[in-house]
Formats: structure tokens, C-alpha cells, sequence
């Protein structure tokens, strides 16, 4: 997410100039940070558990997939999410603090 | 030490202006220097101006036009948007007085890239609390007045430099803001395309739209009811 800030240094300092608030950017960067925490968990336990199916007969003999396990998949994804908000936190606060006129250079 | 850089306001009380620039002065930080990008400038503008604000770059044109946009703190002086002291306000307050009252045509148009035309003028309505179908039909209104009704579905780089010009300046004006700031909006235009452009701010400006242009052209200037000229930092006014 910090990557992704400082890319879109420029575009941040568009949205300030027409009228966004601080707020407004955070909430832009966390809302993202959240599809992208929810699509990466759910991804993550579908991948493992293709994985795990895909891999089993190679470990064990004579032995049947045990199927998905949603609490799990549950835990999961919420795992995923808090992290990926936590971990934008700090971009979103920096993000969200960028003087608008530096951040588009002349105006 | 006498100024005799200055006929403003300051001196008649009693008439209210739109904008009036007090003693504004600003200075850079560059290593140990003090650069002073802005000297000191005083002037107003009046509800339903065209003005020109002109200079060769470096003369601090943009910089007025930023502190003028509330997106730059100046390091002296006061702006009072009808009579309100903008710098003075925080910056949440000041964000949401760029949402209401100012519209900004940037240099370089300064589109989302990945939005359609559209979406683009519909940015600014995004913090509003318009509903879409509101939202929608405004900015298919603006995009109409600005000739570009049919092109609201393409992506900003499948237009024309001139077109993108008219995507910005919807977007600039589709809050209906009462001062729509310029930064020269002929700049990356050539000269049938800038006339047009040209001519479309005038035909705003009649309809009562305030316009301030930082310009260094002075072809752009014919159209505008006043110049400030700016050099090294000072301005005079015609």
C-alpha cells in the first residue's frame, strides 16, 4: 500500500485540490486496503485448500480430501483483512497528510 | 519604506470584493537561501471578473493562483474570500471551501486516467452527498455545455489535448463554484484549439461565472476584462 501511495502522490494531490478531506483520502486508501485484504484471504483459502487436495494422495495412501473448513476460512479472511488494514494505516495517515500544492507540483 | 506597488482595496472599506489579496508574500526555503517567490502583492477581484493574471514563469503567477486556490499557505499576508480569512480556517475547512466555491483548471488537465470522462466530472460531486441519478445528470449537463456530450464513456487519453482541456474544465465548474481559478489553460494547445477554449471560458464568464487566469500568453489576454501584470514577485494593476 505504501508503493501504491507514493504512486499516486500526484492523483492524491488532484483529489485534495478539488475539495477532498483528509478524511476522504483515508477513506479511500483503507476501503481499498480492505478489497484487497478480502479478495487476498479469500484467494489465499481457496488456493490452500485446492493445494491441499491437489497434494494429499502424493502424502498420504488411501486417503480422501476432508473438505473446506469455513470457520477456518472465516478466521481467514478476517485475518486477512484486519491485516491488510492495519498494514495501511500508516500510507493512508501519510497519504492523507500530502500538501496538495506540492503534491501537484505547480497547482 | 513607502509601497507604491498597490491601489486596492485596503483603501475603500466599505466596498466588499469577492477576493481580496492583502500584502500577500511567500517565501521558498531552498537550503541555507530565502528565496522570495512572492514579494508582496495586493489586489481584488470582483464578483463576475475575467482576469488575467500575466508573467513570465518564474514570476510567481502560479504560486498567487495556488494561495488563491486555498492549496498553498502564504508566508505573509491575507486572503479574504467574501470576507472570510481562508488561511486562517483549518485545513478540513479549507477543503470543503475548494469543494464549494473554487473550481481548478490545472496545467496539464490533471484527469484520473484510469476514469472515464464521466466519472472524471463526477469526482468532485463524490463528497457531496448528491445522489448518483443527481450526480449523473449534472455532469451530463456540464459535459454537453462544454461540446463533449457524446464522448462520456472514453477514457481521457482517446481524446484530443483540446478535449481533455473541456473534460477539466467541466469537472472545474460542474459544482457550480463561484470563482473557476485558470493555470494556463492555453498552455498545451495550439492556437485554433486555444482560441476555442478561449472562447468557451468567455462564454462562461458572460453566463456570471468569476474567472482568474495565470496566463503568459497575450493572446489568451483579449478576452479578459482586466490584467494583473506580475514580475519578480510584485504585481501592477491595469
Amino acid at each position: 500500500m505504501m508503493g501504491s501511495v507514493n504512486e499516486r502522490t500526484r492523483e492524491i494531490g488532484i483529489f485534495r485540490a478539488i475539495g477532498f478531506r483528509r478524511g476522504h483520502v483515508m477513506q479511500i486508501i483503507l476501503l481499498e486496503a480492505m478489497v484487497v485484504g478480502l479478495v487476498g484471504g479469500l484467494l489465499g483459502y481457496l488456493g490452500g485448500n485446492g493445494i491441499a487436495w491437489a497434494a494429499l494422495p502424493l502424502v498420504v495412501k488411501s486417503s480422501s480430501f476432508a473438505g473446506f473448513n469455513y470457520s477456518l476460512g472465516g478466521v481467514a479472511l478476517l485475518l486477512s483483512v484486519a491485516l491488510s488494514l492495519i498494514a495501511s494505516l500508516y500510507p493512508a495517515q501519510k497519504a492523507s497528510k500530502l500538501d496538495p500544492s506540492e503534491a501537484l507540483r505547480a497547482l | 519604506m513607502k509601497d507604491n506597488t498597490m491601489h486596492n482595496s485596503a483603501i475603500e472599506p466599505n466596498v466588499q470584493h469577492l477576493i481580496e489579496i492583502q500584502n500577500i508574500g511567500k517565501d521558498y526555503q531552498d537550503g541555507e537561501a530565502t528565496v522570495q517567490a512572492i514579494k508582496q502583492m495586493d489586489f481584488y477581484i470582483d464578483d463576475g471578473e475575467f482576469v488575467a493574471i500575466m508573467g513570465q514563469s518564474g514570476s510567481g503567477k502560479s504560486t498567487m493562483l495556488s494561495i488563491l486556490g486555498g492549496l498553498n499557505h502564504p508566508t505573509r499576508g491575507r486572503i479574504l474570500l467574501d470576507a472570510l480569512d481562508i488561511y486562517k480556517l483549518s485545513s478540513e475547512q479549507r477543503a470543503d471551501l475548494r469543494s464549494e466555491y473554487i473550481g481548478v483548471i490545472f496545467q496539464s488537465f490533471q484527469l484520473i486516467p484510469y476514469l472515464t470522462v464521466l466519472e472524471n466530472v463526477k469526482l468532485p460531486m463524490a463528497i457531496t452527498g448528491k445522489k448518483a441519478r443527481e450526480q449523473d445528470r449534472m455532469a451530463r449537463d456540464v459535459l454537453a455545455r462544454v461540446g463533449l456530450a457524446n464522448k462520456a464513456d472514453r477514457l481521457p487519453d482517446q481524446l484530443s489535448g483540446g478535449e481533455q482541456e473541456r473534460v477539466a474544465i467541466a469537472r472545474a465548474i460542474v459544482n457550480k463554484p463561484p470563482i473557476l481559478l485558470a493555470d494556463e489553460p492555453t498552455g498545451n494547445l495550439d492556437s485554433k484549439t486555444a482560441d476555442e477554449i478561449m472562447e468557451l471560458l468567455k462564454e462562461l464568464n458572460s453566463e456570471g461565472q468569476t474567472i482568474i487566469m495565470v496566463t503568459h500568453n497575450p493572446e489568451a489576454c483579449k478576452h479578459t476584462s482586466r490584467i494583473i501584470q506580475v514580475k519578480d514577485g510584485s504585481c501592477s494593476v491595469n
